[in-house]
């Protein structure tokens, strides 16, 4: 599979890679290592310039699109904070009840922001007033995307600008969610890899590297220096 | 006469807005109102001629030739004066409101500029925008057009009426009782519509901003497969807005129709009594006929002025929500003067609290001091105030209690270009202009050497990005979020703050989205150029944190913890 990009860059470059039903993998790579890319024509929005995506055996271009976004769950910051009730943004379709919406709140963290708004789950927001942080924004995002029950959630690049406790507590409600389901993490540092069964390393475009995080420890120098940078200092690079 | 109460209400408000013009706008009006009455007296002029030519001709049976050559000149001469006058005033009235549309449109931008960032906070985009596009076009017709329309032919009415008066008290006092009828039957309906309309602009104003929203969500609409819920969400505004549109149509459409029952049962009313009258030789012919002719002449400006002032109660709606915006209070801007400096960008906040919504305080009496020479980190929980910090610092907002200070000046009272200059911040979401990544990064900066360029954008690690691209640093950006990485968009944003050479570099988050190997070289090579300027990190990132000069923890809008260097 390769994709050119708008601006003429080859960003990736004959990748060939699977991801078995109920697996969590983690795709790794620098900025501009092709990860995001990749996803994106997951998602069809970008067509691959040669080669084939296909989901659940679907060609992703050659299905009704709808149906393939129906199995998908996305999260990432291009999701857009719908001018509506915090409750639309949660949940646009209204499948769910509020109690259902608060306890998923309540258990990333989400629930003092919406105790402190002036109307609760009632409360207008938007992309462009100062309701809410860059990284409450995410967090509503992220729940939107875990509400939706599909096949495959992809999480990309969406952990940057929450604290350690956020994220540890918003991986534990992806793995209840999530479980039996397939998930794709696109990240920049590792700290997704050791829960996954698998990690793709990437780099410029292509796959340097596939394996447990154990293997790609043992055998590669990129995915080395991602990890222990910022180590021997205080905490990770996350 | 509700009618005209409610339009000299409406002009005075658009007159108190017009200003010092307002005095020749009333000489304009005084103009027309004269111009009108001498072009609408040559019928009783002819009324007069006719009747004394019907007794002369009873009485000797020759009419002077020289007399009626006389009044033929006179009426040639007052149509003269009517159109020399007419077009002068015309002309004026024209100047005014161009002038006046133009001041409001520069002073609606300039506005905009001025008026505190929550104002705009709290505003729907879309409702900005029609404000600024349907509601400024239909007050520029308002000046223009409408309120030139409504005076002359209001003025053309009243002359009319006066003529009236002269020519047949008796048939024109009959004529005066019948025209409250007419306009008690058409406020009745404007005040029902009236409300229509309000719904109407609120309908659509709503729409507008479901538009904004769905533009630039589309992305996202598509990926959570929400186009169907979107569409008849859309689509339910939609039909608001038709029943609205649909109602106060019709509403203001029955009263054009009305306005012509009632002036043509006018005319028949008149017929019928003027002959009576005629009849009892209480009137003449030529009076009788001049008075008929008046009724007709007066039935155009009439319904002139209600369909006008249809539109003007429309467009008064929009005149409102524009001078909604230009009577927000100024947010208080200190002169621009060189007295100020900032020679190294300490920054002090003391006991500082503060909230973006009364009564939900985010920052609760926070003190802190960020030194120069050093990066200090702002560390905390997500939505602890630290975003909200660096809004304080860039003079944003107003903080509730308490000062921020950078080198002991209230930031506040720092005029803005000193603060534009000398504090810096790359945001989580940083802005991305339409134009090459070269204009992107140099900004104002026009001055910069190609060396001085080159070498912040290496520092930022832009370098390694542009030239992986076939255009380098000529590729076209915008802000769109696919179109750049929101890394390589903090990148960008961060070569043009260091560009900008502030005492007070604020990065929020932006090294977030950077994978750690760069990342780390970024922050490298940031710190070796630091220059005894005051650099304030906000981040999450341990590793990042751990390598400041200083830490300030906050939660919750307090500080918990100050942990200098060792």
């Amino acid at each position: 599979m390769t994709y050119v990009d708008s601006h003429g860059r080859t960003s990736v470059d004959g990748v060939d890679i699977s991801v078995d039903r109920g697996q969590t993998v983690t795709i790794v790579g620098m900025n501009g290592s092709g990860a995001s890319d990749l996803v994106h024509m997951a998602l069809g929005f970008s067509k691959p310039t040669s080669g084939k995506v296909s989901i659940a055996g679907s060609d992703v271009f050659h299905t009704d699109v709808r149906v393939i976004r129906d199995k998908v769950s996305y999260a990432g910051i291009a999701i857009h904070v719908f001018r509506g009730t915090m409750r639309y943004n949660l949940d646009p379709l209204g499948d769910h009840t509020d109690e259902e919406l608060l306890d998923i709140c309540g258990r990333i963290g989400l629930n003092r922001l919406i105790d402190n708004m002036p109307d609760g789950l009632d409360t207008v927001v938007s992309d462009d007033n100062s309701m809410m942080s860059g990284g409450q924004r995410l967090l509503v995002i992220l729940v939107r995307c875990l509400l939706r029950d599909s096949e495959l959630y992809i999480f990309d690049d969406c952990f940057f600008s929450l604290d350690r406790e956020t994220r540890v507590k918003a991986m534990e409600v992806i793995r209840e969610r999530c479980a039996g389901r397939t998930v794709i993490f696109v990240m920049h540092d590792v700290s997704t890899c050791a829960v996954s069964d698998e990690v793709v390393l990437m780099d410029r475009g292509k796959v340097l590297d596939l394996g447990t995080h154990e293997e790609l420890l043992e055998r590669s120098d990129l995915y080395n220096s991602i990890c222990s940078v910022g180590q021997g200092r205080k905490g990770s690079w996350a | 006469m509700g009618v005209i109460a409610y339009g000299r209400n409406a002009l005075s408000r658009l007159e108190e807005y017009i200003g010092a013009d307002k005095v020749s706008m009333r000489k304009c009006a005084v103009l027309s109102l004269t111009a009108t009455f001498f072009l609408y007296i040559i019928p009783y002029i002819c009324g007069q001629v006719l009747d004394w030519m019907i007794s002369s001709t009873e009485g000797e049976g020759q009419i002077d030739l020289g007399t009626i050559l006389d009044v033929c000149t006179l009426v040639f001469l007052l149509v003269v004066v009517w159109y020399v006058m007419t077009s002068h005033s015309k002309q004026i009235m024209s100047k005014i409101s161009l002038a006046t549309t133009k001041r409001m449109r520069v002073e609606m931008h300039s506005k905009i500029m001025r008026v505190p960032i929550s104002y705009i906070d709290e505003m729907p985009a879309g409702d900005l925008s029609s404000r600024f596009t349907s509601d400024l076009t239909a007050v520029s017709k308002l000046i223009s057009t409408d309120y030139t329309g409504f005076v002359v032919h209001i003025t053309m009415v009243i002359a009319v009426l006066v003529l009236m008066m002269f020519t047949s008290p008796i048939l024109g006092l009959i004529y005066l009782i019948m025209l409250p009828l007419t306009i008690t039957i058409g406020r009745w309906l404007t005040d029902e519509s009236e409300e229509d309309f309000a719904k109407q602009k609120e309908a659509v104003s709503e729409l507008n901003s479901q538009m904004s929203d769905l533009i630039t969500a589309q992305k996202t609409i598509k990926i959570e497969n929400l186009d169907e819920s979107v569409l008849a969400k859309f689509g339910q505004s939609n039909d608001e807005f038709t029943k609205a549109f649909i109602r106060s149509q019709t509403r203001s459409g029955m009263i054009s129709p009305l306005a012509s029952i009632m002036s043509n049962s006018g005319y028949l009313i008149a017929v019928v009594l003027g002959a009576v009258l005629l009849y009892n030789n209480t009137i003449q012919v030529g009076m009788f006929l001049t008075f008929m002719i008046y009724v007709r002449m007066v039935n155009s400006p009439l319904m002139m002025t209600v369909t006008i002032f249809d539109e003007i109660r429309s467009e008064m709606i929009s005149l409102e929500r524009i001078l909604d915006i230009l009577q927000v209070e100024d947010e208080e801007v200190p002169d621009p003067d060189d007295r100020f400096e900032i020679p190294d960008g300490r920054a002090t906040f003391k006991d500082v609290s503060f909230s973006y919504v009364k009564g939900k305080e985010v920052l609760h009496s926070v003190s802190f001091e960020i030194r120069p020479g050093e990066i200090t980190a702002m560390v905390g929980p997500t939505a602890s105030g630290k975003t909200t910090v660096a809004n304080l610092l860039m003079g944003f907002y107003k903080a509730d209690s308490g000062t921020v200070e950078i080198d002991g000046q209230d930031v506040r009272s720092l005029p803005r270009d000193v603060l534009g200059r000398s504090v810096c911040a790359v945001m989580q979401n940083p802005w991305i202009f339409d134009g090459t990544i070269r204009e992107n990064v140099i900004y104002n900066r026009t001055d910069l050497s190609d060396e001085d360029f080159y070498d912040v954008c290496r520092i930022t690690g832009l370098d390694d990005y542009v030239r992986r691209l076939p255009d380098g640093y000529e590729t076209m950006v915008g802000d769109d979020m696919k179109n750049v990485p929101l890394a390589q968009r903090r990148m960008i944003s961060l070569s043009r703050a260091i560009i900008g050479n502030p005492k007070l570099l604020i990065l929020d988050e932006a090294v977030a989205g950077l994978d750690p190997i760069t990342g780390q070289a970024v922050f490298d090579r940031l710190k070796s150029r630091i220059d005894g300027r005051t650099v304030l990190i906000i981040s999450h990132n341990e590793a990042l944190i751990s390598q400041a000069d200083a830490i300030i923890d906050i939660e919750d809008g307090r500080v918990v913890q100050y942990r200098a260097s060792s």
